[in-house]
């Protein structure tokens, strides 16, 4: 039986550091993830992942442990990307739908053909510029939904709004994303 | 059911259409839903093309995580006490009366409180004549000795204090696990004097799982002997904690 998020806190709290490495790898992936949709830069997602984890461990203290861990990672995570993205807004050296047209893309599969890996890599790239132009609030929420699955309730927990002031966002972020991407329809 | 606009082509009803589309609907409200949308065009239009603009979202894979690298720097307390953790009962509670010497030895100091801020006479320092008198400041502070009366004053920073305490704290430790390597070391030897006198079978399978088993005993002790060792010189140590490879 898996060990749950709750027991390897307790562990690291008592001492057990490398309890944490557990927790690192357990949601990595997640965080990883939400970094990369959120700031649309493979680098700035990695270093935003281990300030993530760093924070977390240096606050671990203060989890009180009503909430569940993943929703607590998530939001200071967001912190995180927030933070960085207000640095980006303060060095305006290109836009942030520039800078996630600018990315590379993430590896090719090989099992895929060159041109189904070619059509699959426009898709990406169009989804890239089209979240990063619109509105973090918005996109957050997109990706909470889209990526992460989680329930509307949970990111609502997450940011500590309302569920309804969520479901705003998703249906106002959603159709902003409609506009960006119905040149797409013949590639999807 | 009339239906108010917020703005243009958008529709009131949004949350709804949101909370049908992702499945999180009661039976009541997607019953609510379909009748709305029955009459709303931008709810029908929208409900469409938000299932189109989420499989575009699903054309953005992340198929490769990087190496993840959470270096985690334990306090020089923490370490210490991961120490004592590792000693044996008896040796933890000599170790534990030293220790609680040590912080005696500070409890004992002859407190001062004056303009210049908290002073107090302790025996930690190596006095080169009748006392030392150590001055608490604030962090962040210099060391600046000052001669007070006939002895030799230092001044330390509140950190500075902590820091000294656990440092021979510390070396208290690391003498009671060098203390208890020793013992089993000796305990070794009299196994393997044992093992090369006996002549019964028995005896000599008995001695030799025995002598064996010291042996792991000592290579785990060795190991976390050197893996705290330098702990008194420095005050942090990195413990990387880093993700395996995908697919490892």
């Amino acid at each position: 039986m898996e060990i749950t998020d709750q027991l390897l806190i307790q562990r690291v709290l008592g001492g057990e550091t490398d309890a944490y490495g557990l927790l690192v790898r357990r949601w990595e992936r997640h965080i990883y993830g939400l970094n990369l949709r959120m700031l649309g830069h493979a680098e700035d997602a990695q270093d935003a992942t281990q300030e993530t984890f760093i924070s977390a461990y240096t606050n671990l203290k203060s989890f009180r442990g009503d909430a569940k861990f993943s929703s607590w990672l998530y939001r200071i995570a967001l912190n995180v990307c927030h933070s960085k993205l207000r640095r980006r807004v303060r060095r305006p050296d290109a836009s942030l739908e520039q800078q996630f047209e600018d990315v590379g893309f993430e590896p090719a599969s090989t099992d895929a053909g060159v041109e189904e890996q070619f059509l699959g890599d426009q898709v990406s790239a169009q989804v890239r510029r089209a979240l990063g132009a619109i509105p973090a609030e918005m996109r957050q929420v997109i990706i909470m939904k889209e990526y992460e699955d989680l329930k509307f309730h949970e990111i609502a927990e997450v940011l500590d709004i309302p569920v309804s002031t969520v479901k705003t966002r998703m249906y106002t972020g959603l159709r902003e994303l409609r506009k960006r991407l119905e040149h797409l329809r013949p590639v999807v | 059911m009339t239906t108010k606009r917020t703005e243009r082509d958008a529709c009131e009803r949004g949350d709804l259409l949101v909370t049908v589309l992702y499945g999180e609907a009661t039976k009541a409200e997607r019953a609510e839903f379909e009748a709305h949308r029955a009459g709303c065009t931008v709810c029908a239009e929208d409900f469409a093309a938000f299932g189109e603009v989420r499989q575009s979202l699903q054309g953005w894979e992340v198929e490769r995580v990087p190496e993840i690298r959470v270096e985690i720097r334990p306090s020089l307390w923490e370490r210490v006490r991961q120490s004592f953790v590792m000693l044996p009962t008896s040796a933890r509670w000599v170790a534990a009366g030293a220790c609680a010497m040590l912080l005696l030895a500070v409890v004992n100091t002859d407190l001062n409180v004056g303009p210049n801020g908290v002073s107090f006479r302790t025996g930690l320092i190596p006095r080169p004549a009748e006392s030392s008198v150590v001055r608490v400041v604030p962090n962040g502070d210099s060391v600046l000795p000052t001669p007070v009366g006939s002895g030799m004053a230092v001044t330390l920073t509140a950190e500075q204090l902590d820091r000294l305490i656990a440092e021979r704290t510390d070396a208290v430790v690391q003498a009671q696990l060098a203390s208890y390597r020793e013992e089993l070391d000796n305990e070794l030897k009299t196994l393997q004097v044992q093992l090369v006198s006996t002549k019964s079978v028995g005896d000599v399978q008995k001695l030799s799982k025995q002598v064996a088993a010291q042996r792991r005993k000592i290579d785990e002790l060795q190991r976390d002997i050197d893996r705290t060792a330098g702990y008194g010189g420095s005050d942090l140590f990195g413990a990387v904690l880093s993700s395996p490879e995908p697919g490892t």
